[in-house]
């Protein structure tokens, strides 16, 4: 055992940690483009939050005196076929949009990089049955197999999170095994091992921390990429259902009525559009200020 | 080579059969009864309990499921529960329709993102590299039924150069001039993808020993670029692309909505909404089968570019 007492150590720990965040942070604000993307995301998050207040007008309201009007005063963004204020509809869109996203992705986390992290630890057959079973649900891509499994339990936010969950579940494993790979043969997970630590213990006390940079990096590109799949659903008709606001069901709406107005499809497509670029921007980097320091590790 | 591509074969297998099971599985917990669609709300408890036992859909899913693996193989993938019609022969006319868009739009995105992949590594950190950086983020951060439908604002309504419904023409001329849109759209989505991918490989060649060699023994710099790095750069590439078009197919099918073309899309929805789970099934099989046939194409492809893979032995 380290003669350095428990509580000098985690501050060691701490500073070391800290530096590298530091570093990280500084490449990141030192990016233009992923500081816009930053604040675009957030102020999307803060335009769902703040939904009912920044706009008073109900989103599922149908005002039939007024239907399909373009902006206007009255209606910022025009009303789509039932005359309802396309405005209000998308921040409430936006909601959930984002709660679907998120959650579709903290699951996956969960149970991606618990597999892969099992997979990567225990090698061997293990792994070989664990992947290959990931590799043919990565087979199927994710809209065909959101698709069938949101036919399947029927269109509703939870089930459209754990579909699109699924969908990403196999990747969470890849990404978070190739790391647990090389940590593995470390020398401090091997004198874990000589100390009797438990397989528990190492896996998550000592490999975990070690890979989650890179699974919280893939996260903003799959919140972007369960943003798309969960708005295609909505536009074939999978959505949460209606007369509940998602921009792809409003897509969906406004493509009927697209000779009438087509604010009605470019409104909701810009949204989407708008997060999804803004998910990606951050992504990408937070991907390059992570990954010199991942090199240097390595 | 031949000794990988038989075990990545016998890998595709274990892959199909995984698939096929899993989609079994769903299939059959669809809730709804597909007897009951098919006869409607009126139907007598006779007439349900003859169709189901003509459909074997009273049989014990073990049984349903040996007999449907059994019909597969024989490539007899049954018949559509909605209309009676042959599902493989449903599928392979509507197929081609889809394999066509996807293929113009694998041509679009080649020929685009390529060059400016490369463009973008040359020139990078300077005016050309910014441009195609965001131009290709944007680009993948379209889902491909938005891009589609601002495409159809603005070329076939505003603009009308285009038809807003895209019913398969007669001659060659109509075909081509209705693929135009469909193609472009996907096309630009994967040309912003290829992009991506190309510049960060010729980047990442670049630094290799053997580029440094090259231009340390004289070797002219045009040569280096498009010899040395180039051919390797290529390998990226080429994965990229036979994981891609599995994706492909599936943007295909949103855009094949937005255009109102014949293809997969359309049978996809009408099979989802009418609970035709023979439909279904053969759906995916058809599906993963074309991924494991492009999964194989790419592995040549990449034998053929890289020696290193051909002689590779496990």
């Amino acid at each position: 055992m380290s003669a350095i007492p428990l509580h000098r150590r985690a501050r060691r720990r701490r500073i070391v940690l800290g530096r590298a965040l530091a570093a990280t942070r500084q490449a990141f604000l030192g990016n233009k483009t992923a500081l816009l993307g930053l604040v675009l995301t957030l102020a999307i998050v803060m335009a769902a939050i703040g939904a009912p207040w920044l706009s008073w007008i109900d989103p599922i309201d149908q005002d039939i005196m007024s239907r399909l009007k373009p902006p206007s005063a009255a209606h910022l963004l025009g009303t789509d076929q039932f005359g309802r204020d396309i405005f209000a509809r998308l921040l409430h869109g936006a909601r959930i949009t984002l709660l679907i996203a998120l959650s579709a992705n903290l699951i996956a986390m969960a149970i991606g990089s618990l597999i892969g992290l099992i997979a990567g630890y225990y090698g061997g057959r293990l792994d070989i049955v664990l992947m290959q079973f990931m590799d043919a649900l990565l087979a199927l891509p994710s809209l065909i197999l959101g698709l069938l499994l949101v036919a399947v339990l029927g269109p509703n936010a939870a089930n459209i999170s754990a579909a699109i969950a699924l969908t990403l579940v196999p990747a969470y494993a890849r990404v978070a095994r190739t790391p647990t790979i090389a940590i593995k043969e470390r020398e401090f997970v091997a004198s874990g091992r000589a100390l009797g630590y438990s397989d528990l213990r190492l896996m998550f006390r000592h490999i975990l921390p070690n890979i989650v940079p890179e699974i919280l990096v893939v996260a903003s590109l799959w919140m972007a990429s369960a943003v798309r799949v969960e708005a295609s659903l909505a536009f074939i008709g999978l959505g949460v259902r209606p007369p509940a606001a998602t921009w792809g069901g409003m897509i969906r709406d406004g493509f009927e009525n697209i000779l009438d107005g087509p604010y009605l499809v470019i409104f909701p497509g810009f949204a989407i559009l708008v997060l999804v670029l803004a998910l990606n921007l951050l992504g990408d980097g937070l991907r390059d200020a992570i990954d010199p320091r991942l090199r240097e590790e390595r | 080579m031949w000794r990988h591509l038989a075990q990545r074969l016998l890998f595709s297998v274990v892959t199909l059969t995984l698939v096929t099971s899993f989609v079994f599985v769903i299939v059959r917990v669809i809730p709804g009864d597909p007897a009951q669609t098919m006869l409607g709300d009126q139907a007598s408890q006779e007439a349900l309990v003859a169709l189901r036992s003509k459909l074997g859909l009273d049989r014990p899913i073990l049984v349903q499921y040996l007999v449907f693996l059994a019909d597969v193989a024989r490539g007899q993938w049954g018949l559509s529960m909605t209309n009676g019609r042959s599902v493989l022969g449903e599928l392979l006319s509507v197929l081609p329709s889809t394999l066509e868009l996807t293929f113009a739009a694998l041509l679009i995105g080649t020929a685009l993102g390529m060059p400016l992949g490369v463009l973008a590594a040359l020139r990078r950190n300077r005016m050309p590299d910014y441009a195609v950086r965001i131009g290709s983020l944007a680009g993948i951060s379209f889902p491909a039924f938005v891009s589609g439908l601002f495409l159809l604002l603005a070329f076939a309504i505003y603009l009308p150069l285009f038809p807003v419904i895209n019913a398969g023409g007669d001659t060659l001329g109509e075909r081509l001039h209705q693929l135009v849109l469909p193609a472009v759209n996907l096309g630009l989505i994967v040309a912003a993808y290829v992009t991506r991918v190309m510049r960060s490989a010729m980047l990442e060649v670049a630094q290799q020993d053997y580029v440094r060699t090259a231009r340390a023994k004289g070797v002219p710099e045009p040569v280096v670029v498009w010899i040395h790095c180039l051919r390797n750069a290529l390998l990226p590439v080429v994965t990229f692309l036979g994981l891609y078009t599995g994706i492909l197919i599936g943007s295909a099918v949103l855009t094949e909505i937005v255009f109102s073309r014949p293809g997969l899309g359309k049978l996809i929805v009408a099979a989802l909404n009418q609970r035709d789970y023979t439909t279904l099934q053969g759906l995916v099989l058809a599906y993963t089968i074309i991924l494991i046939v492009i999964n194989m194409i790419t592995d040549a492809i990449l034998g053929l570019i890289d020696p290193r893979i051909r002689h590779y032995r496990v």
